[in-house]
């Protein structure tokens, strides 16, 4: 389903331009936050279909954000995947009981990313 | 018997009473029963002799009667008296209680005076009658005792004494050559036995020689012929005095003795029942017992007194010694007495004196050593805590490190994988090839990466193990179709060989799988094309043991061990250059975690062997279980 929009929130500003690429070749189209703070503005603002959402953000984290996004009923259905490099053992476990609908880890394999965003903006 | 007078019985006291017992009333009972005996012996002799005495002087004074008696009838000299005059000459034997007297002459004639005072002259030859010729012949004769029956005095007793004129025992000139005769009443003898009686408790009487009752106290004597009496038995029987012990009429015992009229044979016995004899010895062995006990009393409250006399310091040393050895150690014992007991007693007060001074020694060195041992506690809490830190903060490290690492690497493995699909424009073979090489540089990177933090995790103790039964055969098939692809690569065969008993194992499943995938991609990555690889599990000695055997070159001995170690390769590894050196090390860490073995069994060309052992589940008690409700149990290795 192209054309929709996912909101990528990243600090890190090489692998923000890797998964723009990645969606926008895809056919998505993207929203762009670097802090929590913006990434709960935005999707406030534009709604998008899917949120790809590191956790260590500078500011509110991106744990904070998820509940942030949760509390407001306007944000509150939209799917959000934790994307991190905090790939430890136990991590996933964590990530997904904080709330997060999905989880991947850095480094992303580019197919595993495509293909999680395809199943969670599907769902619509 | 109750335990406190067991316990009384086995006491000092209790001995000590015994021991008197034993040694001062024993033979002072002893001694007294044997006097007591020995008196009632001589008692028992003197009263004997006395009451002998008395019927021996009944018998002579009997004897003496008969004595005057005939010595009287020896004098009447009638041959040469008239009737009248004869009559007078008789008289004096009537007044001596004779009931006739009788003159017979040479020629037999008898001359009768009665007791009524009638003369009357017999004629005929009374010479001939048998008692007259004994009494001719051997001077005197005594007829037989009877009672006359006409009568009525049931004690009346006669005899018919005869004695020969011309016999005359002082040998004086014969008076002439008739007999006298007469019938003597014995009631006189029945006066001399009742005076016998006086001045004794003894009672005498006297039997004829067939044991008819002559003279006796007892008037119901007189209806029997013949006292069948033991004592009367036997003295008739036996010599001329005696003593026994017999029965008087009633049956009672009775002390008595005998003795023997010399002319007639009679028995004259003195009497007396026993308890009348020995009433005053019975008085006396009631005094003397009264006595004894009255000494015995005394003695033993006399030896009690002592006893406790002897018995209150040792029990006074013994509660102060229970109180010492409970810890009183400032317990002194003060005894007002100058013995043995005291020196004991001071002995235990010095004794208890070092005691005390060593135990307050033994405190105060108690007292430095907690006081160092809490320094050295807080000191160990202290280093525990900075230990607790530095063990925070390698973690924090750890998870910062994993995640800056990562973060380069996400862009160079992304944009790799985007160039190398073709996402924006297709790229050269050799475009392909350096691609290919970043990108397996890039997951090399990363699984040294994940290795390294692995193992620094297991090293630092905070790898927790989720433990679980779980099933070995499936995870053993989950590693064979893991590296499947690998091996038809590489045309190797791949087998598995389980144990129909070996299936549930307990551990943590995913670290069993990392451990057995490391040892097959390891298997895979050193067998050459052609090889096989055989996976087994086996029960052995209550433990499940996992065991990858390949048809590799081999491990040379001196490497068997050092595989192990952290970054060590062996040359066929490093000649690879696959593999970051770190998955045996971990391997081996994670099976050791479980309380398992990790081990090789290799010749060099002759493939290897790796080994490792898990426990069974049902045998598995190694893992302490947190909470009973909860089936998964956590342990912080």
């Amino acid at each position: 389903m192209a054309g929709e929009y996912v909101l990528v929130v990243e600090d890190n500003d090489k692998s923000m331009k890797l998964f723009r690429d990645v969606l926008h070749a895809s056919g998505y189209s993207t929203f762009e936050a670097t802090t929590g703070e913006q990434a709960v503005e935005l999707a406030l603002v534009h709604k998008p279909a899917l949120v790809l959402m590191d956790v260590q953000l500078p500011g509110i984290d991106g744990v904070e954000a998820l509940e942030q996004l949760r509390q407001d009923e306007r944000t509150s259905s939209i799917p959000v995947l934790a994307l991190t490099a905090q790939a430890m053992r136990g991590d996933r476990d964590r990530f997904l009981a904080a709330g997060f609908d999905g989880y991947v880890s850095k480094p992303v394999d580019v197919d595993g990313l495509l293909h999680a965003v395809r199943e969670h903006c599907s769902r619509e | 018997m109750s335990e406190r007078a067991a316990r009384w019985l086995s006491s000092l006291s209790a001995k000590y009473i015994a021991v008197f017992a034993l040694l001062v009333a024993a033979p002072v009972i002893g001694t007294s029963v044997y006097l007591l005996y020995s008196s009632y012996q001589d008692n028992k002799r003197a009263l004997t002799r006395l009451q002998q005495e008395k019927a021996e002087s009944v018998a002579v004074t009997i004897d003496q009667y008969f004595d005057d008696l005939t010595k009287r009838m020896t004098t009447t000299s009638g041959r040469y008296l008239s009737f009248t005059a004869l009559g007078s000459a008789l008289k004096p034997l009537l007044d001596g209680n004779a009931a006739d007297a009788f003159y017979i002459d040479s020629t037999g004639r008898k001359t009768l005076l009665s007791a009524g005072g009638g003369l009357t002259r017999f004629s005929g030859n009374f010479l001939r009658a048998r008692p007259v010729e004994q009494a001719r012949a051997a001077g005197v004769f005594f007829g037989p005792v009877y009672a006359p029956r006409l009568l009525s005095n049931p004690r009346a007793r006669l005899m018919e004494v005869i004695v020969a004129e011309s016999h005359s025992p002082s040998g004086g000139q014969a008076a002439g050559d008739g007999v006298v005769g007469a019938t003597i009443d014995l009631g006189a003898i029945q006066a001399l036995v009742r005076q016998a009686r006086r001045g004794t408790s003894a009672y005498v009487y006297a039997v004829d020689t067939n044991g008819m009752p002559i003279a006796h106290p007892n008037a119901s004597a007189f209806t029997r012929r013949s006292l069948a009496l033991p004592q009367v038995t036997k003295a008739l029987a036996s010599s001329r005095t005696g003593s026994t012990v017999g029965r008087n009429l009633r049956g009672v015992k009775v002390l008595s003795t005998w003795a023997t009229v010399n002319r007639v044979g009679w028995k004259i016995f003195a009497e007396q029942p026993e308890s009348a004899a020995f009433a005053p010895l019975r008085g006396k062995i009631l005094r003397t017992a009264l006595l004894l006990a009255a000494f015995l009393a005394a003695g033993v409250g006399l030896s009690v007194l002592l006893a406790r006399r002897l018995v209150r310091p040792i029990k006074q040393m013994r509660t102060a010694a229970a109180r010492i050895g409970a810890g009183a150690y400032d317990e002194r014992i003060e005894l007002r007495r100058r013995d043995e007991l005291r020196d004991l007693a001071e002995d235990l007060n010095r004794m208890a004196a070092s005691l005390q001074a060593s135990v307050q020694g033994l405190e105060q060195k108690v007292e430095e050593r907690t006081r160092e041992l809490q320094q050295v506690l807080a000191e160990l809490s202290r280093k525990g805590r900075q230990l607790e830190v530095a063990s925070q903060h390698k973690s924090d490290f750890l998870a910062s490190m994993s995640h800056e690492l990562r973060t380069p690497l996400n862009a160079i493995i992304g944009f790799s994988q985007v160039l190398r699909q073709g996402l924006f424009g297709p790229v050269n073979a050799k475009q392909e090839e350096y691609l290919h090489d970043i990108l397996s540089a890039g997951h090399h990177l990363l699984s040294l990466i994940n290795d390294v933090l692995d193992l620094s995790k297991v090293e630092a103790g905070q790898v927790e193990l989720e433990v679980d039964s779980f099933s070995l055969r499936e995870a053993l098939e989950r590693g064979v179709v893991m590296v499947r692809e690998p091996a038809s690569e590489r045309g190797l065969a791949l087998a598995i060989e389980l144990a129909p008993d070996v299936d549930l194992v307990e551990g943590d499943e995913r670290r069993v799988s990392q451990v057995v995938f490391n040892l097959l991609s390891n298997a895979v990555k050193f067998t050459p094309e052609g090889g096989s690889i055989v996976v087994a599990s086996a029960s052995v000695d209550g433990e499940v043991q996992v065991s990858v055997t390949d048809t590799g070159p081999g491990i040379a001995a001196e490497e068997r061990e050092r595989i192990f170690e952290e970054f060590h390769q062996t040359d066929v590894g490093l000649r690879q250059r696959e593999g970051t050196g770190l998955g045996l090390a971990l391997s081996k860490r994670l099976v050791e975690l479980h309380g398992g073995r990790l081990w090789v069994e290799s010749e060099h060309g002759h493939g290897s062997r790796f080994v490792f052992t898990l426990p069974l589940k049902e045998a598995n008690r190694r893992w302490p279980v947190s909470t009973s409700s909860s089936s998964r149990t956590t342990t912080r290795a």
